[in-house]
């Protein structure tokens, strides 16, 4: 078990280490001079010459990617274009309103994604069915960047009940994190409805059934803890999905988060704001795949005894 | 395949069609401004509406229809091409180079994938064939793990080792007997992606990417909404009921293909 956990420790460093190897290539690749690339042009002769002293900027490639890497682990990922500040220093100010406002998304869409998957599921083959299916296909069918307006629209701008955009507590956070929440809720729905059906012919709930069990207590027990796996793995996956969709969502609402500094990066050509936000979102996603696969290794005995048996 | 299935890959069909002939059809023109009908409500003239600039927002809909199908189509069809010969290298010849090319995929699918997208994108000269590669770089990951499977579930088949005691050359035996099976799978997965990469041409649309002023996109149109949301909704809304409805006819099909072929992403 803690050898498993070392492993998969260790084995996100090959990732982490191409992730950076990819955005150094990125910077590479603009054209310009990478370390002019990293600080924008307006910052001052010395601070762009301290960059290249880093970077070893007359050097080779390889040895420019070990400087860069440095860089990096020093906790720098240049500076804005724009407006001349750190760029790491902005995504460490705005990554916790993205981890607010995904975590708030994430309390609505599992809820109500699992419960609309037990449901269609449950009601298979009856009208029911076809009402949660036709539901879950369009919430997945939404641009995320329209809802998100339809819902300001609505909720904000006709029936002022919420602010349409600001960054704040509750009366701020609703509207975007519904709006985040659908897509995220639509596939697991999906993957819910497809795992509880899976699940409904394994042998033990016959057997479940024979042995006069209530309907509900051999569904919400013995399926559900058996459909659990591929559940949690969606939600620990779905997290890429909380990163794309933040990026229009958090430029709708005006939430000051990473997904909205990236939107600004684009808009702008702030070159450092995107590969920083780029190699944030990457590493965020990397990191919790990992601690998903580390969660059901834990309560999961059977890909326990798989992984021994190897 | 399903009525269902057909109907909706019709819809989107017509739709993308109407669009190319739309300059001929006598439509209103999408890019002529108008300053003395700016931002007038859904009439009988301008079904749905008219932009901040007097464009006719329905011509500027239908015309916006050959840039988001058409380069999703190619999106698609470009990582299919490319997920199939890849797929295939990779499970024929396994060992080192299979680990290789899926230590590619995966390395790829670690990147939330509109990160990845809009970084592919910026390294490109901006315009529609950029959007439509960086569409593809994601999507081309998908395919190649199909094909794999599909490959490493052939090749041991008797009737490729009796290919290969009558002679025939490793690329022949890819092309002419493996490839074939792997041929309905890799049209089923263009029909269930197709959905998603009309949405992500549409969210690079929006965040400004790949835009080439005047010509028209949803995405961009959605963009150019927003900031008349209050004066002008319909700006905002008509464009964007078009990628919900065509996504919506897309994902049906595709959902219906997945149902047929008992696939799973």
């Amino acid at each position: 078990m803690v050898r498993y956990l070392f492993i998969r420790t260790v084995s996100l460093i090959p990732l982490l280490l191409g992730i950076s190897f990819f955005c150094f290539l990125l910077l590479k690749l603009l054209p310009g001079d990478i370390a002019v690339n990293l600080v924008g042009e307006r910052s001052s002769p010395e601070i762009v010459e301290g960059i290249r002293q880093q970077l070893g900027a007359d050097k080779d490639i390889f040895e420019q990617y070990v400087g860069y890497l440095s860089m990096l682990l020093q906790g720098n990922m240049g500076r804005s274009h724009i407006t001349q500040r750190e760029v790491f220093e902005e995504i460490k100010k705005k990554l916790p309103n993205t981890i607010r406002l995904a975590f708030a998304a994430m309390l609505i869409a599992i809820p109500v994604g699992v419960g609309i998957g037990l449901l269609s599921a449950y009601y298979r083959d009856r009208p029911l069915e076809t009402i949660l299916d036709t539901l879950i296909i369009s919430c997945l069918s939404v641009p995320v960047f329209w809802g998100g307006l339809l819902l300001m629209l609505l909720f904000s701008l006709t029936f002022q009940l919420v602010p349409p955009s600001g960054t704040g507590g509750l009366a701020f956070l609703i509207l975007p994190a519904f709006t985040l929440a659908i897509p995220a809720m639509a596939t697991l729905a999906r993957i819910t409805k497809a795992s509880v059906i899976d699940a409904l012919a394994m042998p033990s709930i016959r057997t479940a059934t024979a042995k006069g069990l209530r309907p509900l207590r051999i569904y919400l027990i013995h399926v559900l803890k058996n459909a659990l796996i591929p559940i949690i793995t969606v939600v620990g996956l779905d997290i890429g999905s909380y990163l794309n969709g933040a990026v229009v969502t958090e430029t709708i609402f005006g939430w000051d988060g990473i997904g909205r500094f990236t939107m600004e990066g684009v808009m702008r050509r702030d070159y450092p704001v995107i590969i920083g936000s780029i190699i944030t979102g990457a590493t965020i996603f990397v990191l919790v795949n990992a601690l998903t696969d580390m969660l059901y290794h834990i309560i999961d005995p059977r890909i326990r005894f798989d992984a021994k048996g190897r | 395949m399903p009525k269902a299935a057909k109907l909706a890959l019709f819809i989107v069909t017509l739709v993308f069609f109407v669009s190319l002939i739309s300059p001929y059809i006598g439509l209103l023109d999408p890019n002529e401004i108008n300053l003395d009908a700016i931002r007038q409500a859904p009439s009988m003239s301008h079904p749905f509406g008219t932009d901040n600039k007097g464009r006719d927002l329905f011509a500027r809909v239908i015309a916006g229809a050959k840039v988001s199908i058409g380069v999703a189509f190619s999106a698609s069809t470009v990582a299919a091409s490319l997920g199939l010969t890849v797929g295939l290298i990779a499970g024929y010849l396994g060992g080192k180079v299979d680990r290789v090319l899926m230590t590619l995929v995966d390395f790829i699918l670690s990147f939330p994938s509109l990160l990845f997208a809009i970084a592919v994108s910026i390294v490109l000269p901006s315009g529609l064939f950029s959007v439509m590669i960086a569409i593809a770089a994601v999507g081309w990951t998908s395919f190649a793990r199909l094909v794999r499977g599909i490959v490493l579930s052939v090749k041991d088949m008797p009737y490729v080792d009796a290919a290969r005691t009558l002679g025939c050359s490793d690329l022949r035996i890819l092309v002419r007997h493996i490839a074939p099976q792997c041929i309905t799978g890799v049209i089923v997965m263009m029909g269930i992606k197709l959905g998603g990469f009309i949405l992500t041409e549409a969210t690079l649309g929006f965040l400004g990417l790949g835009l080439q002023p005047p010509q028209p996109s949803w995405g961009a149109m959605v963009s150019a909404g927003r900031n008349h949301i209050l004066t002008a909704p319909w700006m905002a809304l008509f464009p964007g009921l078009t990628i919900f409805l065509t996504v919506l006819c897309l994902n049906m099909l595709g959902e219906s293909l997945r149902k047929a072929y008992q696939m799973t992403e």
